[in-house]
């Protein structure tokens, strides 16, 4: 679809405010909550609609690669070592401790895959007239769809610049010392290429095509669902409420 | 004609103003990429913000606004991307935008006009490092102690760890281990941010005009 189309498309996603505000309220759901099988039962059901919109791999590398070892920690922490929460004394509530633990894993585990749901699931093609609808216009939507663009030529230089200093011996991967020094190199060089290419986009490009003009002008070309909007806002809500329920209830 | 090509002249100047702001993202994301794939214990997540706070030659507060954008949206995709949790930690991005453009930014300004790049110079901007650092502990603190429970991802989680073990309550152990690591992190961040504004090819640029 060109977004210079003027064509409405209608699609299967909710309003841009709606996916930001049922964000915001399951967030603060999640901060609210204190029982752990209310969390964990949030967490268990957010992992359902990932696996339904096929983003459960990229949530999975978040618990392996982040939220995994922060739990151990925070588990040998605050039931191992300290053996109580915050504000009671050391060693009092072993079990407390852990509660805590737990609950903090938990929350994080929530805030992730709320994020993940609403921000993986945006289609490529929307992202354009989503950012339009919150209020980017001009400069600013220009400099966010050129960021995004700048994204493969940056992951393209890294390559590039590791491979070469690898070829060169300067980064060793048993040595500590090489692949620090190797990192000022590194930056220097994937700085310069970034603005090199930049400029070269401006003069061939920007100025020429007159891009930033162009941006300014172009029209929303798509219609979002009512009903996802309505939905999505709803069990946000629900959420919330039993969060809120069990906190002054529980 | 003369009039034309000076309206032109500051066009591009507009649009390089432009252009550097995605490479500053890209910066910031590739030092956050680099320092994980070389297994190194420190953030530098924000040389791209301190970059394009020197860089920008666009008039007034711009500069500033232009890095806090920076900061803030390289946050979001290492969010959406990566790590989901960091985008809490946003504030600190602004915030370190602000800082450079107040006080980075003149000193390395002044010191570009006198040519002076002396040893004392060089300790100050080591000093301005140092500062940004403790801003940043200080910022970041309220969020690592609410929401993780003091033990953040990366960064300084083992030490809060260990001061928590040895008995220290929450918030200060936040507060100590985000001052050992950040006033070293962000020195560091800030001597490479001016070390990349002295040999990017912006300068040659400016010079040559």
């Amino acid at each position: 679809m060109s977004p210079s189309a003027g064509a409405i498309t209608i699609v299967p996603e909710p309003y841009p405010e709606a996916r930001l505000g049922s964000w915001l309220l399951v967030i603060v759901g999640a901060m609210i909550a204190t029982e752990v099988p209310l969390l964990f039962l949030g967490w268990v059901a957010l992992l359902a609609a990932l696996a339904t919109a096929r983003q459960f791999r990229r949530h999975v590398a978040f618990i392996l690669i982040v939220l995994l070892p922060l739990a151990v920690v925070l588990i040998v922490v605050w039931w191992g070592f300290v053996g109580a929460p915050p504000g009671m004394p050391r060693g009092s509530a072993p079990m407390l401790g852990l509660h805590h633990a737990l609950r903090t894993t938990l929350r994080l585990g929530i805030i992730a895959a709320v994020s993940q749901l609403m921000f993986l699931t945006i289609q490529p093609e929307t992202i354009w007239p989503a950012a339009r609808r919150l209020g980017l216009r001009g400069q600013p939507l220009s400099v966010v769809l050129a960021s995004f663009a700048l994204g493969a030529s940056m992951t393209r230089v890294v390559d590039q610049t590791v491979a070469t200093l690898k070829a060169r011996g300067a980064i060793r991967p048993n040595r500590f010392s090489t692949r620090v020094f190797a990192v000022p190199i590194l930056l220097a060089n994937i700085w310069n290429r970034l603005l090199a290419d930049q400029f070269q986009r401006v003069e061939l490009k920007w100025a020429p095509q007159r891009t930033l003009q162009r941006v300014e002008r172009i029209q929303e070309s798509v219609q979002w669902s009512v009903c996802h909007s309505f939905v999505a806002i709803l069990i946000a809500l629900a959420w919330l409420f039993v969060c809120a329920l069990s906190k002054f209830y529980g | 004609m003369d009039n034309e090509s000076q309206a032109a002249i500051a066009e591009r100047n507009r649009l390089y103003d432009l252009a550097i702001i995605p490479a500053g993202v890209a910066l910031n994301l590739a030092a956050a990429l680099t320092v994980t794939a070389a297994k190194i214990p420190l953030f530098l997540d924000a040389i791209g913000t301190l970059s394009v706070v020197l860089l920008s030659r666009a008039p007034g507060r711009d500069p500033m606004w232009a890095a806090m954008f920076v900061g803030v949206f390289s946050f979001v995709i290492i969010a959406i991307f990566q790590n989901p949790t960091i985008i809490w930690f946003s504030h600190v991005q602004a915030a370190i935008a602000v800082y450079a453009f107040y006080i980075l930014r003149p000193v390395v300004r002044r010191a570009e006009a006198d040519s002076k790049f002396g040893i004392g110079w060089w300790a100050k901007i080591v000093a301005i490092g140092i500062g940004l650092g403790l801003v940043a502990a200080l910022l970041s603190a309220p969020v690592a102690a609410l929401l993780f429970s003091g033990i953040t991802p990366n960064g300084p989680g083992a030490v809060v760890a260990l001061l928590l073990a040895s008995g220290q309550n929450l918030y200060k152990a936040v507060i100590t281990g985000g001052l050992s690591i950040e006033p070293v992190d962000k020195s560091l961040q800030t001597i490479a941010a001016v070390l990349l504004y002295l040999s990017s090819p912006w300068k040659t640029r400016a010079a040559v005009k």
